[in-house]
Order: C-alpha cells, then structure tokens, then sequence
C-alpha cells in the first residue's frame, strides 16, 4: 500500500515537474561584476567579469532574460518582470532598463509603484521628500511587444554591494 | 561558521605548541559598526513574470541566483596627537594609535613598534610592551598587566568596525636639544595566511571568514601612522575667558545670579591667563588678540584703553607699556588688534600673567 503511495506521488511530482518545464516563458537571472580597468591608453574602461570576487562597494550587473519557449505569442503588453533589490545592495540610478520596456521602482514593498520622481519616503523624522535610488525596494519592468515564440529579450539593472 | 574557527583555534594551538610561548589575544574595545556586508553572507536573487497568451494569465519565477560575498582586509592606524611634547631623559612618554578594522571581516593583526631617527631616536620599552587604553585614555598610572601587549606574541582580533586604541610608551634620550624631533610608527598587519607580501587587490583563495575568498586592499595588509615627538623644554598656554558681565544693573560672571546679561550696551571683561611653564626660556613673548569691529548689524566694540595687565592699566598707544591697540584687516573685515608684548621670559620659575580687556555689545 505504501508503495502505491510513493509510486502516485511521484507519477504527480513527474507531471508537475513536466508541466513547469512547459511553462511558455523560462525566466533566467544572472549577475555580473562591473570592474574598472586602465586600458593600454591609459584610459578607464569598465567591463563585465564574473561574479566570484565579490567585496562591498563592488557594483554589480544583474540580467533576466525572458525567453518564449511555447508555440503561441505572448499578449503584447502582458509580460510583467519584478525584481526585488537583492538584500544588502543599493539599487544604481538610472541603471534599469531593457529593450521595449517601461521601467518603475517600488519603494514599500511592491505595494505601489512610480517613476522617480513620483516616489515618495517619509523619514524618521516624519518629514516626507522624493525617494532616492537607494530607498527603493522592488523594479518593475513592462514589456510593450507580444513576444514571439523562440523569442527572447532581457532586462537589467545594476547595484552597489553595501 | 563553527568548524572554520574551531580550526583557527586548532591552528593557533598548534602555533602555541611550536612555540612554547603564551599569546594574549586583544579584541575590540569599541566599534564604528560593520563596515559592510560582513564576509560569507549569501547574496540572493529571483525574478518574477507575469504575463498572459491569448488573454490567460500566467506567472513564472527566475532561478535562484546566488553569490557569497568576499572579504576585503582593510585595517587603519591613526596617531591621535599630531605631536607630543617632551623633554630629554623622559621615561614612557605615550603616542596613541587608534586601530580600526575596516574589513568586512573577523580579522587577526599583528602589531610592530619601529622608532625612527628624525632628529633623536625614541627608546622604546625593552620588553616590547605596548598598552591597551583604558577609557579612551593613554596613562601609566596605575596600569595593569591585562593591559599590556606584547608586540612579539600579542595578537588583535577585531570584528568588522572594530576599534582599540593602542598606548605606545618610548623614552627619550638625554642628550637632545630644544625643538628636536623623533618619531615612532605603529603598524599593524593582517594575520591572514598570504597577506604579507600581497599586493593591492590581490586574493587569497579560501582565507576570509567562513572560507570565502579574502581580497587585500592594502600593500601587504597593513596599516600604520608615525607619532611625533617634539623636545620642548619650556611650554606656553594661554586660557581665554570671559571673567564678567555688565549689563547696568548686575556685574559679576556670566550665567550666574549676580552676572550681567549679553544684551545691548552690556560691557563684557575678557581675561586671559597666560603661563610659561619648563626649564627653558622663551624670547618675544607677545600675545595677540584680534577682535573685528562692529558692522551695522551690531556685534561688540573694543573699549578703548581697557587693557589691564596683571592689575597695572594699560594704554592702547604704542608707549612704554606693554601694550598697543592697532587697526587690522584680515579676510577683508577690520579688527582691533590687541598685542601685549612681554618680552623674554622664562618658565623657572613659572611666569604667570594675568591680561584682561573689555568689549561692548553694540
């Protein structure tokens, strides 16, 4: 009986596991290092290296691809990407952005949202003024396309390590 | 976490064990708080779409992306007096260094006292002892065993932010002259295995906290500052202070009941208390105040010929009293200039002098 069991339970966790692999959108995220180096011209040049040697102060690249891997088109206007700030970083102004896309910030959580300079933070003091870069808490991205099967597009944004 | 300082324990037993010597281990005696995210702690990320086909709404969540944050070896020595004055032959005259751990990890440091010669070269201790401050004060009165560091066997371990200020006692030879100078440096070095000899941003596979990588920011991992030793065999302090205030109805010092208020007219007596003090002697004394002169928008006005030195009045011309009162500008706004000239003097036995003069509220 208990074998029957187990065998129902992973007959499930296999068509779950199929039915997740089928999801028509596979979403990816991946993080970068943003390093600055002196180039042989002696100019500054910033480039992307691998994130493996991370210290704070380090300004980090966050990506998340999107990409249609079923065979019907996704609404256009319907592809909404959130994105916590991670834990422990700053959020970089005017880092965010992505092609086709509108780009808000969330400075409670994710429970509203605005443009920059619709954000709004009310200090301990009790004094409310314009949120910086570093009081927000969530970006939000609006993809405006439909996307296409075996189409694929990506957002971005860049952090400093606290 | 655990296993990782059980092992530096270990290790240090070890070293103990080789040696046959004892190690007192120092830890922070006060913190500027972590100085970043502290070594090992795991960054994460996931993202979230929302989307709809066909007017059906779906969701999806990213994978989970994750990074460990690396230590960064950063440590400061500030030297807390510019400069300490001493005379020859003085025995355990103190510098004080602050050490800062401005890593983002638990750190271990070494300390290494280095006199060098600029005019004299300070003695330091023969038993290589160097003391923990106690109250944010260097003294040795009274000072402990618990307190004394030794710079061949001691270690620091300080948290991320972590502070400890550091007496460093050195005699002064004998044979030195008036306004000669020695200094002592003070340096810390990062314990961590590979720091010495590492160049800036170079890394240290697996050494930082919880067996992350360690990153050093600082030649070699360290840190130091030089304390200056001035020889001064005579000393000059003046003190400035407000001795009474006149207001037409109260006289007496200020803020107590039978002191004047700072309000229009008041007359205010301004003392200072000059002394030299030491074995030596100084040549053309002069003491200078310079107070700026009323504007339209009020402020206080010198009055004229109110200088008293030492209960003996003063004129403001340039006669045969010690004092001249003249016009200055400075930073473009004028000023009256007080200049008492006392001349030589000497500091044995103790010269004193007592100067005051008065302003009025305008």
């Amino acid at each position: 009986m208990k074998t029957i069991h187990t065998l129902c339970a992973l007959i499930l966790l296999a068509a779950t596991t199929a039915a997740w692999s089928q999801e028509p959108i596979r979403l990816l995220s991946s993080v970068q290092k943003v390093e600055t180096v002196v180039n042989e011209q002696g100019e500054q040049e910033r480039r992307l290296v691998a994130a493996e040697r991370v210290i704070p102060g380090d300004e980090l690249r966050y990506t998340v691809t999107f990409t249609n891997q079923g065979d019907e088109a996704v609404d256009a206007g319907s592809i909404v990407i959130t994105n916590p700030v991670p834990s422990n970083t700053v959020y970089l102004e005017g880092s965010a952005g992505g092609s086709g896309t509108d780009v808000r910030f969330s400075v409670d959580g994710g429970e509203t949202w605005g443009e920059p300079d619709a954000l709004r933070v009310t200090d301990e003091d009790g004094q409310t003024r314009i949120a910086d870069a570093e009081d927000y808490s969530h970006i939000r991205w609006t993809f405006r396309p439909a996307l296409q099967p075996e189409q694929e597009s990506s957002v971005f944004f860049r952090v400093r390590l606290r | 976490m655990f296993g990782f300082k059980l092992c530096r324990a270990v290790a240090l037993i070890a070293v103990l064990g080789s040696t046959g010597a004892y190690a007192d281990v120092f830890t922070e005696t006060g913190s500027l708080g972590p100085q970043g995210t502290q070594a090992g702690t795991l960054i994460t990320n996931q993202a979230r779409a929302e989307y709809s086909i066909s007017g059906n709404t779906l969701t999806e969540q990213s994978n989970v992306e994750t990074f460990s944050v690396d230590e960064r070896i950063q440590v400061d020595v500030t030297v807390q007096m510019p400069s300490v004055r001493v005379q020859g032959g003085q025995s355990q005259s103190l510098q004080s260094f602050l050490i800062t751990n401005l890593g983002n990890g638990q750190e271990r440091f070494s300390l290494d006292v280095l006199p060098m010669a600029a005019g004299f070269t300070p003695i330091f201790a023969s038993d290589n002892r160097v003391y923990r401050a106690v109250e944010d004060a260097c003294s040795m009165d009274d000072v402990t065993p618990a307190q004394a560091f030794d710079v061949e066997a001691d270690q620091l371990e300080l948290a991320s932010g972590g502070t400890i200020l550091i007496c460093v006692p050195a005699d002064i030879p004998a044979d030195v002259s008036n306004g000669e100078e020695g200094l002592i440096t003070l340096r810390a070095n990062s314990e961590t295995p590979g720091a010495n000899g590492a160049g800036i941003g170079d890394v240290l596979a697996g050494a930082g906290d919880e067996g992350v990588d360690a990153v050093v920011v600082q030649a070699d991992g360290r840190d130091e500052d030089q304390g200056l030793y001035v020889v001064s065999a005579v000393e000059v302090t003046v003190v400035k202070s407000i001795a009474e205030v006149a207001d037409g109805f109260r006289t007496g010092p200020p803020n107590t009941p039978q002191g004047g208020r700072f309000i229009p007219d008041a007359v205010i007596t301004y003392q200072l208390d000059v002394t030299v003090a030491g074995s030596g002697s100084v040549e053309n004394l002069r003491i200078v105040d310079d107070i700026p002169l009323p504007n339209g928008d009020g402020g206080i006005a010198y009055v004229p010929n109110s200088v008293v030195v030492d209960d003996a009045g003063q004129t403001d011309a340039a006669d045969d009293d010690l004092t001249t009162v003249t016009e200055v500008t400075i930073d473009g706004v004028p000023h009256r200039r007080i200049t008492v000239d006392f001349g030589s003097t000497s500091g044995d036995p103790q010269f004193e002098s007592v100067i005051t003069f008065q302003v009025q509220i305008q």
